[in-house]
């Protein structure tokens, strides 16, 4: 059947690819914003590794781990091994059933399934890696999501 | 887990394309033709790019020939427009995507590609949500704040379906 497989796999390649297209980039790049009042980009790129481990609590309670801001290259090279990580625990529940989690957040017990963890890892993280484009685009630099879709995910896996 | 997942996923998607495109239709016109780094990129230009797109992955999946691309004005009308016919395809790819995982050969930018099933799929919601991102960029760098993308995600997608 079509499931989500793809698109969780999809994410946790094109999260590598991504996040290696910071490793090299000066360290004025991760303090742009689109506008003033804005997360820069450095923020953003540590968030998508937050939400990941929020996904990881969510779905099997693993305890955080305290991530290091990422404002600048080498820092964003070290998150490739954690957001492996973290992506792997998403592929995880994949194939299992679509349980009812309840979690213990800082405001009491929420609750939600196994499906809509997973769907929001899959719409947070391209919907942010849409606005880190944006703003690299806002402010002269080139970064093109193009070669991050889909297609291009298969067209790689197919090549190897 | 299979379609729970999947039609949470594609649910979510026409909800947030929906709030989206009807936010932009109560903005004042001039919005709708604004820019951030390219010029031909407007904000409702992307939101046409959205619609677009999906009667083309739809044809995909269906095996069919892609119909003509609709264009939708750059007014509160046209966008108004570009809503309910968003919802229209939405309603459409709901009713497909239950099917198995089958092997689909289509012309793509005038190359014959073989591609699943699944991988036309998860480019459509992969695509709507990278520009939705961008509009609410372009929209912000403008100093227009009316879509906030955390308002969008999926818990709150859940909260306003309970």
């Amino acid at each position: 059947m079509i499931s989500l497989e793809t698109s969780l796999k999809h994410l946790a390649w094109s999260n590598q690819k991504f996040f290696t297209l910071f490793t090299d980039q000066p360290d004025e790049i991760f303090g742009l914003k689109a506008a003033d009042g804005e997360w820069p980009i450095g923020q953003l790129l540590t968030h998508l590794a937050g939400s990941g481990e929020w996904y990881r609590y969510c779905l099997n309670g693993a305890t955080w781990t305290d991530l290091k801001p990422i404002v600048n290259g080498s820092v964003a090279k070290e998150y490739l091994a954690i957001m492996a990580e973290l992506d792997a625990v998403l592929l995880e529940n994949v194939a299992g059933p679509d349980k009812d989690l309840e979690i213990e957040g800082e405001n009491g017990i929420i609750h939600a399934t196994t499906s809509l963890i997973l769907s929001q890892a899959v719409m947070h993280a391209a919907e942010h890696k849409g606005q880190i484009g944006a703003i690299m685009k806002q402010h002269g630099h080139h970064i093109d999501l193009d070669p991050l879709d889909v297609w291009s995910f298969i067209h790689e896996s197919k090549q190897k | 887990m299979s379609n729970s997942a999947l039609v949470t996923l594609f649910k979510h998607m026409s909800w947030a394309n929906h709030s989206v495109f009807t936010a932009l239709s109560e903005l004042p016109e001039e919005a709708l033709t604004l820019t951030a780094w390219d010029p031909e990129w407007k904000v409702g230009g992307i939101a046409n790019h959205i619609v677009m797109a999906q009667p083309r992955l739809l044809a995909r999946l269906k095996k069919e020939e892609a119909p003509a691309d609709t264009d939708f004005p750059l007014t509160s009308q046209g966008m108004k427009d570009l809503a309910a016919h968003s919802l229209k395809n939405d309603a459409a790819f709901l009713a497909w995507i239950d099917q198995p995982e089958e092997m689909l050969t289509f012309n793509r930018f005038g190359n014959t590609v073989s591609f699943l099933n699944t991988t036309v799929v998860a480019q459509i919601v992969h695509h709507a949500t990278e520009h939705r991102a961008q509009i609410a960029d372009i929209l912000e760098v403008n100093k227009i704040s009316t879509i906030r993308l955390d308002s969008l995600d999926l818990w709150s997608y859940e909260r306003a379906h309970r």
